[in-house]
């Protein structure tokens, strides 16, 4: 009988999954520079290098980097079970998305075919080294939940996403766009938003969400069948995108139906709440519910409204959804890492996850955010909002580094000063 | 009679419910007036401890010959959580709201993680292999008087 992932021993050291939490906000710095240095005009059109650049510092950089971090820390607590090679396959892919990135955005800006081929290998192959790990792990669970086969289906997802991806981004190097490369474009984007994101989020909620907050559970109807209708629709939109493209939107509005009752179903369990405490993360959780249908609902009108509103689409759904999500989460993860960690090594003496972060610095993070999707959004209407908002994220996510390592920091210096090893703890 | 996981997952809510009422009295009407809830929380807890650890986990192990697997790995867990109870009485001995909630924090995801995977994996193997005993270990567990 398989029982790895119940052991300290077996669960990933805690440098894999932190390296992929602390390089997000470094990309989004690096996201916020760009979007200061372009054109306003550039970033309205959607699909300009320029914002094909900008949207995969976020999509790729913050949002995918926290997933794959996540996800590995994840497996062994809720499925019992451990990555292959966990530190091999953490450092590796780790290093080729990171590289990967950095030079799709000087191979595209700089149309440099070389580095371009480059880093669709390097993204590529950093991502597949990762997926298949999960996959091969996913494979050896036992007892089977709605989280776990949330996490089974985003997968899936997530490999279409990158060959597509990797497909999108060598035509750039070839500079042949074949006639379906819009096609792929938009089902590359729509599957890695919802398919991957969407379905992953949804299904880790139903265990984080009444864990971390004692909710009572989502009801069970939501549990078995809303990531199975989510996958049925967005196969059943991308597989009309094709070949009946005036249907297509009945797909797209039963997808839009779903998330904005997700969202729904996340503000209603945060008033569910049986703890009292509002900590940073119940704002974030709130923000990414609203977010959710505002975003979802707008996508479906975006069709009959200006075709620009569709940049104000990516940055509700990508910025005020998914990264708001991710930001919330990395507040309670890496603390919880920390002392679980230090407090399985036998250390008494060590700060709970509270003190870890400074409350009011998360809160100023937490502003900023906000304030940088308002801009962002009315900047649809007056373009030199885009700076200011380039301004106000920058900050933001200087301040949610600082936040982090300052957190993660605890775990270096206690193991460095040793308060009180107390052996007592080794006898269990 | 319940079914071992279903009797020991309840234990779980309500454990949990109790120590979110805890909580809640720290947060409303200040640390002074939680004493007798947090007293509570805590036999709460160390009779659920003690009903896995002196009556289940044994004859799990005694049953499957897994002596340093799971059960190893869960008692190990009730230790770390122990000392977090202990150091949330000295929070609440002291005053000190910030730390009282700090350590709760702590305490509710260490605590949520490990009935996971006592929920998720060991009741339901202890399920598989002590189906024949269901009936007389739940009324050991219940009739055990915490030490």
């Amino acid at each position: 009988m398989n029982f790895t992932g119940l052991s300290l021993d077996q669960a990933p050291p805690i440098s894999a999954p932190v390296r992929f939490f602390l390089t997000a906000p470094l990309f989004a710095m690096l996201g916020a520079v760009f979007i200061f240095m372009f054109e306003p005009v550039a970033l309205m059109s959607r699909f300009s290098l320029e914002t094909i650049t900008v949207t995969h510092m976020f999509t790729i950089g913050f949002i995918a980097m926290v997933m794959l971090g996540a996800l590995q820390q994840m497996l062994p607590v809720l499925a019992g079970v451990s990555l292959p090679k966990a530190s091999l396959v953490a450092t590796s892919s780790h290093l080729l998305i990171s590289l990967g990135l950095v030079l799709m955005s000087i191979g595209l800006l700089q149309s440099m075919k070389v580095v371009i081929f480059i880093a669709t290998l390097s993204l590529g192959i950093g991502f597949l080294i990762l997926l298949i790990a999960i996959l091969i792990a996913i494979s050896k669970v036992e007892f089977l939940t709605a989280t776990i086969k949330g996490m089974r289906v985003a997968i899936g997802f997530a490999f279409v996403t990158v060959i597509l991806g990797m497909y999108l981004l060598s035509s750039y190097g070839t500079g042949v766009m074949g006639e379906s490369h819009l096609s792929f474009a938009n089902i590359h984007a729509v599957l890695a938003i919802f398919g991957f994101a969407g379905v992953l989020i949804i299904g880790v909620s139903f265990q984080v969400i009444p864990m971390f907050y004692v909710t009572p559970a989502f009801h069970e109807g939501y549990q078995k069948y809303l990531v199975l209708l989510v996958a049925t629709a967005l196969l059943l939109w991308a597989v009309l995108s094709f070949v009946a493209v005036d249907f297509a939107w009945m797909a797209k509005a039963v997808l839009v139906v779903l998330f904005a009752l997700f969202g729904y179903l996340i503000i209603q369990k945060m008033s569910q709440r049986k703890r009292p405490i509002a900590d940073i993360t119940v704002y974030y959780w709130r923000l990414s519910g609203v977010m959710a249908i505002l975003g979802t609902l707008l996508w479906l009108g975006s069709a009959w409204i200006e075709d620009e509103v569709i940049t104000t689409v990516g940055v509700i759904i990508g910025g005020g959804f998914l990264m708001a999500v991710m930001s919330g989460m990395l507040y309670k993860i890496i603390p919880f890492l920390v002392w679980f960690h230090l407090n399985g090594m036998g250390y008494m003496s060590i700060p709970s996850m509270g003190e870890m972060v400074h409350k009011k610095m998360a809160l100023v993070q937490f502003v900023l955010f906000v304030l940088t999707l308002a801009l962002f959004a009315l900047a649809f209407w007056l373009p030199l909002l885009m700076k200011v908002g380039a301004l106000t994220l920058f900050v933001s996510m200087v301040l949610l580094e600082i936040n982090l390592v300052t957190a993660y920091r605890n775990y270096g210096e206690t193991c460095k000063r040793k308060p009180d090893f107390d052996m007592s703890m080794m006898g269990g | 009679m319940p079914i071992i996981k279903e009797f020991m997952t309840q234990d779980h809510r309500d454990c949990d419910d109790t120590f979110a009422a805890m909580e809640q009295k720290a947060n409303s009407e200040g640390l002074a007036a939680t004493q007798e809830l947090y007293q509570k929380m805590a036999s709460e807890m160390e009779h659920h401890f003690q009903m896995e650890e002196r009556v289940l986990f044994p004859a799990f192990e005694e049953k499957t010959g897994m002596t340093q697997g799971p059960t190893q790995m869960m008692r190990m867990e009730h230790t770390q959580m122990r000392s977090l109870i202990q150091e949330i009485g000295e929070a609440l001995e002291s005053d000190n709201k910030d730390r009282f909630f700090g350590l709760t924090e702590t305490m509710m995801i260490m605590l949520q993680q490990h009935n996971m995977k006592e929920e998720q994996m060991l009741y339901t193997m202890i399920q598989q292999h002590m189906s024949a005993e269901n009936d007389q270990l739940i009324m050991m567990m219940d009739a055990m008087i915490t030490e």
